[in-house]
């Protein structure tokens, strides 16, 4: 039967065929492990910060204040209260509320897996950030609670 | 922004039956995928009888279910049905990993082909110009039930989900259905019209694949339990990385012959091909 491999490269010996199939095979295994251990981490963590926002977003102190400062007075303190509640941050150092002084469309530099709790226009508001450190969608997470999963 | 097609996820009723779109679209996809599978295998350099194609894809789907809900536990989600074991078994519930399907495709493959003396690898050139069909209409059909939809945009081609809040999003089953689905279904189709050194279809599906849902996966939504998990890379992606590494390797090793086996040979055209001979060349290479 006629080969349809390229003639000018040698075929394979039936000993490099089975070390080649082997390393890709364990290559592809060792993939595997290794990316079910991070989903696995990332879960936990993930859903630790879905927590955290999900609380936070009922909880926050709704309404407009007479203005920003009195606004990031009882921000601070309620934040401070929402650490007491949730007093391990799991997947990043530090607490897992933070306050962010700088106003809430500042952009947050802080650690990932972190509730950011800020004042805009005279309100309270309330962002999170996930294991990555990237902003998520609150309104997303807002429509589904933890532990929805899709 | 565009307007979402509020379609019905039920297409109609048969008596009391519902009959979802999704799993409509599954059975269409299978119906199309069998006859093209068939009409295919009748090409002298495939040699696939009817039955074997048959007897293939009851390989091929318990693959396809068990690999994509054990990928899907795996990667996705693995410390609540770690908590729940027996959800594991309710697939109706939805969690289907592409990548782990594929895993247990090519078991499924491997275990077809030991068990009739065929080439795992010729077996998996025959079956892979067919997958874009019903990775495409499984895309659709997640447009349609509102699932697995893009991330939050403001291109004139956005659309609002309803299960994704008020903000316009991508419509990224669309994107997934255009390039895993009519893309990649035409590369493999034009490709595999030829015949191909042992592996190289199939090699080739793995690096297109890998390449169209990486890119893809910037537009989607991450999963809602998992978002990011490394940097800006979602877990789609991270799974996708092996098939963009492994599919040039597998087919520079392909066009070296490394895939190449006695029974393998049905891939490759027969030394004088016969006109009209259509049935199965398998006994041949016993």
């Amino acid at each position: 039967m006629k080969s349809l491999a390229n003639p000018d490269s040698p075929q394979p010996s039936p000993r490099q065929i089975r070390r080649f199939v082997g390393l890709a095979i364990a290559f592809a295994v060792l993939y595997g492990v290794w990316a079910a251990a991070l989903g696995f981490r990332i879960v936990i963590c993930q859903q630790a910060v879905r927590q955290h926002l999900w609380f936070a977003l009922r909880e926050r102190p709704r309404g407009a204040f007479p203005d920003d400062q009195s606004a990031l007075t009882v921000a601070t303190q309620w934040v401070a209260e929402l650490n007491a509640v949730y007093h391990t941050n799991p997947c990043a150092p530090g607490p897992a509320f933070r306050l962010l002084r700088s106003g809430a469309g500042a952009r947050w530099t802080g650690p990932a897996c972190t509730v950011v709790v800020g004042v805009r226009h005279h309100h309270v508001v309330v962002h999170a950030y996930d294991t990555q450190g990237y902003r998520m969608d609150d309104a997303f997470q807002r429509l589904h609670p933890p532990p929805r999963r899709l | 922004m565009l307007p979402y097609p509020d379609i019905n996820p039920v297409g109609f009723h048969i008596g009391p039956l519902p009959i979802h779109w999704y799993g409509l679209l599954e059975i269409i996809s299978f119906f199309i995928g069998t006859l093209w599978l068939i009409r295919r295998g009748r090409r002298p350099y495939w040699g696939w009888g009817k039955e074997q194609v048959f007897d293939l894809e009851f390989y091929l789907a318990i693959g396809a279910i068990a690999g994509g809900r054990i990928g899907y536990v795996l990667w996705y989600d693995l410390p609540y049905y770690a908590g729940h074991p027996v959800q594991i078994l309710k697939v109706w519930d939805g969690g289907m990993s592409f990548h782990g399907g594929l895993i247990g495709v090519i078991l499924g493959c491997w275990a077809y082909a030991r068990q009739h003396g065929r080439s795992t690898m010729a077996t998996l050139d025959f079956v892979a110009p067919a997958a874009p069909i019903g990775l495409g209409l499984g895309r659709l059909a997640n447009f349609i039930n509102d699932q697995l939809f893009g991330r939050v945009s403001h291109l004139p081609w956005a659309i609002i989900f309803p299960a994704g809040g008020p903000q316009p999003r991508q419509p990224s089953q669309i994107y997934e259905f255009l390039l895993e689905g009519v893309l990649l279904l035409l590369i493999l189709g034009l490709y595999s019209r030829k015949p191909r050194p042992a592996g190289a279809v199939g090699s080739l599906f793995v690096l297109g694949y890998g390449l169209f849902r990486f890119a893809v996966e910037y537009t989607r939504q991450p999963d809602i339990q998992l978002g990011f998990v490394m940097g800006p890379l979602d877990m789609g992606q991270i799974l996708s990385i092996p098939m963009i590494l492994l599919g040039p390797i597998l087919l520079w090793w392909a066009y070296r012959g490394g895939f190449e086996t006695p029974s393998s040979a049905v891939n490759a055209p027969p030394a004088q091909p016969r006109p009209g001979s259509g049935p199965s060349l398998r006994g041949k290479h016993k």
